[in-house]
């Protein structure tokens, strides 16, 4: 019975003892891959760009592009849709992505619904107050020739301790002029997690 | 023998600490006054950490939805959910200090349905914000969340939140994910022997004639014995969905009763039993524009959190009897080393930590009524209407003015906590 008090002891000891601990920061290569709680994160968000941006330059429709046109086709980026279990932040996957393109060289980009509406009304600002030789007059914007369209999907599948997710991204690449699809392009993710049982 | 008087006066001090759902009352004063902002500055200056900490947070979002801080209430709900994904694992100190002082030495996980209810209002400030992806987001997360409750144990479905998924697949115009989602809320409404709100069996109609699943429309409209006119009317039409919360869940208090032990040993137990808090008006009435409708309602939580309780009494009156066991065998065996001093010191102590554990996420509504109304493109004036026993009106709320566009759905949300008497 003695032993059952020194258990309620060390119990009642043992709340004492929760505040002692110190901060410490270690500061890591954005590069570096860091899969904390299992969800959807930056590494993911960069590793899918890059694949399939690279995937998507490879293929023929460029090229065809290129040759018959004479020049870059002009691409926009539309909506990535999140239709996954998990509340993914799509504007730095979107971000990720156009980064990706712009660096690539191979193709011209115009900004999207949203930012276009801040350089419109600089432009029509500009029509008032910039002197006559810097101005830059409204009704020149390049129009883009394809969108890039997306989701994210997810399926969870879970049993005790052990969880697998499995996440897919596709995008397509339509013609603004036909709404012919020139590219498709789909990435998958699997991830296993096994949760601890006691804290 | 010093040892032991430290110990006696460590369990003294412990029991001094006011329960979380104690300290509520200057929130819900506040509340009850239609003052969410206020009720949230007053919580906030007594952040709960530890074993608290998931009540605190789930308070303190739902003040916040009250308050209209829908983004910043998601973002306390994530933490929830967090903190739930890691209490989910056993914490071996907090087991033994349950089960050798009381309950309340655990850390709080929540119920089940309060699990579930977590995902239901982030889902409603999602909608609130215009976000309709993430709203999914959370639908599809309270299907995971009911599969695995479904696996461990008897916990079975829940209407409500069945119910709201398939009113966001909807929204998005996925009509055959909310298909499914309506008939697993209508086999739930029947399980839980809650009426089946007409809403639903109006949607069933809708929906199984849309997708031309003309068997089970014919299966329903003879079940419900229903006339279908009013499909044509809904149908292609712009809708206005309100949600209407009411009144807050009941609370937990304590009781002591005397029980026998298997040797036939009286031993005092301290249950939780649930206070309800009642309503001032027994019917809600929407109007917009011309037209009015009374409200259904969707989710009863107040029945629900009592069957909650209901369903794992046996379990708890187990584990209490054990531990009440195990403080007298702790009082005689101090009393044995120590003297009759200690062994008394031991008994109030005993009886003194003897308390239920009665803390539940408070600031829940008693009700959530819910009305689908088909209206015509337009700007509308919204009122709703609480009426008494007699039919009279007790009290108007304004909802404001109200945009409707063809084909989509404009959600609306009102919350009404009224003054009640506390015993």
């Amino acid at each position: 019975m003695n032993k059952m008090m020194n258990i309620v002891l060390l119990v009642f000891l043992a709340f004492g003892f929760t505040a002692c601990k110190t901060t410490t920061v270690e500061r890591v290569d954005t590069d570096s891959v860091q899969d904390l709680s299992g969800n959807w994160n930056d590494t993911d968000s960069r590793l899918v760009s890059s694949r399939m941006v690279s995937d998507m330059m490879s293929r023929k429709w460029l090229t065809k592009y290129q040759v018959k046109q004479g020049k870059n086709p002009v691409l926009i980026v539309g909506s990535v849709r999140n239709l996954s279990h998990e509340h993914i932040n799509t504007r730095t996957f979107i971000a990720d992505l156009e980064r990706e393109l712009i660096n690539s060289g191979e193709v011209d980009f115009v900004a999207s619904r949203t930012e276009r509406g801040e350089i419109r009304s600089e432009r029509s600002d500009q029509a008032d107050n910039a002197s006559m030789n810097t101005q830059n007059i409204a009704g020149e914007e390049t129009g883009a020739d394809f969108m890039l369209k997306g989701q994210i999907n997810t399926i969870f599948d879970a049993a005790g301790d052990t969880q697998v997710k499995y996440y897919q991204i596709d995008l397509t690449l339509i013609s603004l002029k036909d709404n012919r699809k020139v590219w498709l392009g789909q990435k998958k993710i699997k991830k296993v997690l096994e949760t601890g049982r006691f804290r | 023998m010093g040892k032991l008087y430290t110990v006696g006066l460590l369990v003294l001090f412990l029991s001094g600490c006011a329960s979380y759902s104690n300290s509520f009352q200057q929130v819900e004063s506040l509340l009850v006054q239609q003052k969410p902002q206020e009720a949230l500055a007053v919580l906030e200056k007594h952040p709960a950490s530890g074993r608290d900490r998931l009540l605190y947070l789930l308070d303190k979002a739902m003040l916040q939805r009250m308050s209209g801080l829908y983004a910043e209430s998601n973002t306390t709900f994530e933490k929830a959910k967090k903190l739930i994904q890691s209490l989910r694992a056993t914490s071996l100190l907090e087991k033994t200090g349950a089960l050798t002082i009381n309950d309340s030495a655990m850390s709080y996980e929540g119920e089940d349905f309060e699990q579930v209810l977590i995902h239901v209002y982030e889902a409603l400030n999602y909608i609130a914000l215009g976000q309709l992806d993430e709203a999914r987001v959370e639908a599809l997360q309270v299907d995971e969340r009911l599969k695995q409750l479904s696996e461990n144990d008897t916990v079975q479905e829940d209407a409500f939140s069945r119910y709201l998924t398939g009113l966001i697949y909807e929204a998005e115009y996925e009509l055959d994910e909310a298909m499914i989602a309506y008939r697993k809320a209508y086999q739930a409404y029947k399980h839980e022997t809650e009426a089946v709100p007409m809403l639903l069996k109006k949607d069933l109609l809708r929906v199984t004639y849309e997708l031309g699943l003309m068997d089970e429309f014919v299966k329903y409209k003879k079940e419900f014995d229903m006339d279908d006119s009013f499909i044509e009317e809904a149908i292609g039409r712009g809708e206005v969905v309100l949600l209407f919360h009411a009144g807050l869940a009941p609370i937990k208090r304590s009781t002591s009763v005397f029980v026998h032990t298997d040797d036939g040993v009286p031993v005092r137990i301290s249950l939780p039993v649930y206070q309800s808090r009642p309503l001032p008006f027994t019917q809600a009435r929407l109007t917009v524009g011309q037209v009015s409708v009374d409200l259904d309602v969707v989710d009863d939580i107040d029945a629900v959190a009592r069957a909650s309780l209901e369903s794992h009494k046996a379990a708890m009156v187990a584990r209490l009897i054990a531990r009440a066991i195990a403080k007298t065998a702790i009082s005689n065996q101090a009393e044995k080393q120590g003297g009759e001093l200690a062994g008394l010191l031991f008994d109030v102590a005993a009886l003194a930590t003897e308390t239920a554990d009665t803390r539940s996420w408070l600031t829940l509504p008693k009700r959530i009524y819910l009305s689908r109304l088909p209206m015509d493109d337009g700007e509308y004036q919204a009122s709703l209407s609480l009426l008494g026993q007699k039919g009279e009106v007790i009290q108007r709320l304004n909802l404001g003015l109200i945009k409707v566009r063809t084909g989509e759905k404009t959600f609306i949300e009102s919350t009404f906590i009224a003054p009640f008497r506390t015993m």
